[in-house]
């Protein structure tokens, strides 16, 4: 994998750790609107964006092995 | 449940942790597999089981109950007259005490409990801004349908009384009109002295709403 790749994987992965901390916190806060909101905008909004970036990687930036060798 | 969830999150996050600290992991097929397992399926299975959870427990009178202008209204559940009818239904287990609120504020229309949800957001809207009104009111009239669902067959409702249907359905007469009337159902006015029914601690093990206020997750 590039470089790059390597570091929006990284990003991506961090995003979803993030959206999951978020996620266990707020599992704290159960019985108050504010721990639903606080899961639902950051945690969730995390977790999907960081999917999403590490779709992109694996599906844009990870080039097929022999690839690089070739070009 | 929360344990259960709480042990998915806990679990992914360890998966991400170790794909993170050892990448070269990914270069086999196993690691594959895993780093999909880890970035996608898990995530998305947290985040699916947390919305159950959190939108389930956004139904239980504790929930409703954790805004302060709300207490008062918890506490019309524990009034001791009989015809008093929040606390009927609570107390007769005409309702689920769990979902107490819920259950009769609720709109039983094709996606009406995700209706109930956005009035609710506009509920933290409000409280959050400081524009909670002294006397606080429906946003619309109380539709018959939510009473309806549950009392529509039931014999009592059928036979006792000579319902006109067709009013009823097309909220012509307001079930409240007769049944607690309209502009006092929780009459929190006069809640503070009323008298309160004390539970037999061996009632059957139902819980108190003060017992649902004080279960800690």
């Amino acid at each position: 994998m590039s470089e790059k790749g390597t570091r929006w994987i990284r990003r991506a992965m961090g995003l979803i750790l993030a959206g999951l901390v978020v996620e266990l916190i707020s599992l704290l806060w159960l019985h108050h609107p504010l721990g639903f909101m606080l899961f639902a905008a950051l945690g969730g909004t995390f977790i999907v964006v960081g999917s999403l970036i590490a779709v992109y990687c694996v599906v844009v930036l990870i080039r097929p092995p022999g690839s690089e060798s070739a070009e | 449940m929360v344990e259960l969830v709480a042990t998915l999150v806990i679990l992914t996050i360890a998966l991400i942790l170790l794909l993170f600290l050892k990448p070269a992991l990914t270069r086999s097929q196993g690691g594959k597999l895993l780093a999909v397992i880890a970035l996608f399926v898990l995530p998305f299975a947290s985040l699916r089981a947390g919305f159950r959870l959190h939108f389930d427990e956004t139904k239980t009178v504790p929930f409703c109950l954790s805004c302060h202008s709300m207490e008062v209204y918890g506490d019309s559940l524990l009034v001791a007259g009989e015809t008093y009818l929040p606390a009927n239904h609570f107390q007769n287990g005409r309702v689920d005490r769990r979902t107490a609120c819920f259950d009769c504020h609720t709109q039983y229309s094709l996606f009406g409990d995700l209706k109930a949800k956005m009035v609710g957001l506009q509920h933290l809207y409000v409280h959050y801004t400081g524009q909670t009104p002294d006397e606080i009111e429906l946003y619309t009239p109380y539709l018959n349908r939510e009473c309806m669902y549950c009392h529509t067959g039931g014999r009592r409702f059928e036979e006792l009384h000579d319902h006109d249907m067709a009013s009823l359905a097309n909220n012509e007469i307001s079930c409240l009109e007769c049944h607690g009337g309209r502009e006092r159902v929780h009459d929190v006015e006069n809640v503070p002295l009323a008298e309160k029914w004390i539970q037999d601690p061996q009632f059957r093990g139902l819980p108190t709403v003060r017992e649902l206020l004080k279960q800690q997750r």
